[in-house]
């Protein structure tokens, strides 16, 4: 044994626990993670205000012009889109390719610390506050937008609507995910910040577009309904049907498609249009989604982003473990 | 870090290399490097730009996996890269606190000892101290966590010459109270007199020579004569020049022989190591041409 000369205590442990990698994961980060909570808060504060007043009166309180409880919806409910690229390129795009610019990898990695871990703390860390700030935007705006349904006729947002299916906290969760692993992916790839961020804001709304418009309404084979012209029209904008209506059209006896005003041209009143069409035993074909199908398309449509996230996140740590450079 | 490849046997060896390369792409940044450096020597890793010096370090520190061979360092390992990188929004102060948190072992008075000493202020942004002050707040951070090997990527480079001196200083200090290895790469050799006591001199990505300084100074002459083909003594001849009437060689003389007398027109001559360096590096440009 070597008497120590040190007067100072020398601090000794056995390994870097969860509280260093959430006291570094602050420390670097809290600007962002304040700045995103701020707004997270308005969101969430002014959501859940309305809901309440529109709940106290049952009125949405329209006003002239746009701006009564429902506009304002209209406008909060871009909040969700919003944030996951608020995610994806301002907290993870930036987080490993700040480090190689200024080098600072080389600082931290030469602690007691392998690059796995600490990549794996801050993606724990900000992942599970990026969730839950999704979460709960999410969760405040569907109340909302179902105290708005509730006190109109017609609900102004149905439940198949991109704001209503959106909003909902599951996806939301999804969405984030996705936006922190491809701005980490991107960031661990190109190792430019700039680069980094724009690739992500690119490739996160083209994503994001694809699975809204392209993939979603063909989650599962829509359901194909054939009615009478007569049956449809009555129901048209009546708003007690809740699915979601994918695709339309109408057709003859036959079954053949045929365009709108290539019959019953030479009508003079609506009356007079439904009963030649009722007369010519025009159809209207309709292929649609159930209200019993929104629930699992929600979970479906936040599987697919988490197993995007997955993949994501996985190509990041490889790339970082295999780095064939400093 | 802690990097131990394989294990190092009761040797006192704290530094391990076997066989080791490493290439970017198709070319070798370092091919075919083996050394063992014993335990509480100051290294000298020394060799022009581009000589791979970076590289081998980053390897050893366990930063980059190596492509051919093993490397291995015994405990734990400090680097210091040679942009002295430091979060630019964090205090000095906070710098040490992220040592403290980071590793598992931390001495705050010795950090603090050192930023003490260069006058670094404490709780100012590190991107507002300059690079000088950069590079001794990033030295403090490595000396705090009490390495068993500390690499120090070009350490020098942006002090001025006081600066210079004094890191020296407080380097070799810091050794000889801890034991620690050290590890420092620098194209300058000057620098090096009276820091190091072991060299490891690469050139284009191979090892030139390595070993324990005195050991390799103590076995290579210069001797100075009338003009001849051969050197006076039996040896390697590491460099000859010749003009009209006198030649002059650099010879290795065979390991574990005494030092043989010259006499008559030759005169014998001790190597500085900057002498030494340059004459090695010397013979593998004119290596590379032949």
């Amino acid at each position: 044994m070597t008497a120590t000369t040190t007067a100072a205590p020398v601090a000794t442990r056995s390994h870097v626990g969860w509280g260093d990698l959430l006291w570094l994961t602050w420390r670097q980060h809290r600007w962002t993670i304040l700045g995103t909570g701020a707004l997270v808060v308005a969101v969430v504060g002014l959501a859940l205000g309305m809901a309440w007043h529109t709940d106290a009166t049952g009125d949405t309180h329209e006003l002239l012009g746009e701006w009564g409880y429902i506009g304002t919806a209209q406008m909060l409910t871009f909040a969700p889109t919003v944030f996951g690229a608020v995610i994806a390129v301002f907290w993870a795009a930036p987080l490993l390719s700040r480090e190689y610019e200024q080098r600072t990898h080389l600082v931290v990695w030469s602690q007691d610390i392998t690059p796995l871990r600490w990549l794996t703390g801050k993606v724990v860390l900000l992942g599970v506050t990026a969730v839950a700030f999704a979460a709960g935007l999410g969760l405040a705006l569907v109340k909302l937008l179902n105290s708005i349904n509730e006190v109109n006729v017609q609900p102004p947002f149905p439940p198949f609507s991109t704001s209503s299916f959106e909003a909902a906290p599951q996806v939301q969760a999804g969405y984030a995910a996705f936006g922190l692993a491809l701005g980490l992916a991107f960031s661990a790839v190109t190792r430019r910040t700039v680069p980094a961020m724009g690739l992500t804001l690119g490739v996160f709304f083209v994503t994001r577009s694809f699975v809204a418009g392209g993939w979603r309404p063909y989650f599962l084979e829509p359901l194909r309904k054939v009615e009478p012209y007569g049956v449809f029209s009555m129901s048209v904008g009546t708003g007690d049907d809740q699915s979601w209506r994918v695709k339309g059209y109408l057709a003859d006896a036959a079954g053949n498609q045929i365009r709108n005003f290539d019959v019953c041209t030479d009508v003079n009143s609506h009356v007079e249009y439904t009963k030649c069409m009722n007369d010519s035993g025009i159809h209207y074909v309709s292929y649609h989604h159930p209200i019993e199908r929104l629930v699992p398309f929600q979970w479906f449509e936040t599987g697919v982003f988490a197993v995007l996230a997955a993949g994501l996140f996985a190509l990041a740590f490889v790339w970082v473990r295999r780095a064939r450079r400093v | 870090m802690t990097t131990v490849v394989e294990p190092v046997g009761d040797t006192a060896i704290a530094v391990r290399a076997r066989a080791l390369g490493k290439r970017y792409r198709s070319k070798w940044a370092l091919r075919e490097c083996t050394f063992d450096l014993p335990e509480g020597r100051v290294a000298a890793l020394v060799g022009a730009n581009g000589a791979g010096k970076t590289t081998l370090m980053t390897v050893l520190s366990g930063l980059l996996d190596a492509d051919e061979g093993s490397a291995g360092a015994v405990g734990r390992v400090a680097f210091v890269s040679q942009e002295k990188p430091v979060y630019r929004h964090f205090s000095a102060a906070e710098m040490l606190r992220l040592g403290a948190r980071l590793n598992v072992v931390w001495d705050e008075a010795r950090a603090r000892r050192w930023l003490a000493r260069f006058e670094i202020p404490l709780d100012k942004a590190c991107g507002k101290l300059s690079g000088g002050q950069q590079a001794q707040v990033a030295f403090a951070l490595a000396i705090g966590s009490r390495p068993d090997v500390l690499m120090l990527d070009e350490p020098l480079a942006n002090l001025d010459p006081l600066a210079r001196r004094e890191v020296t200083a407080e380097l070799l200090s810091e050794v000889a109270e801890t034991g620690m290895t050290v590890l420092l790469s620098t194209h300058v050799v000057a620098e090096l007199a009276g820091v190091a006591d072991y060299l490891l001199l690469l050139a284009h990505g191979r090892l030139l020579a390595g070993g324990d300084l005195d050991e390799l100074l103590a076995r290579h002459v210069g001797y100075t004569g009338p003009r001849s083909d051969a050197p006076p003594v039996p040896g390697t001849v590491v460099a000859a020049r010749h003009d009209d009437n006198q030649s002059s060689f650099l010879v290795e003389l065979p390991a574990g022989q005494p030092r043989p007398v010259v006499a008559g027109q030759w005169t014998e001559r001790s190597l500085t190591l900057e002498d030494y360096v340059l004459a090695q590096l010397e013979t593998t440009r004119k290596g590379a041409g032949a």
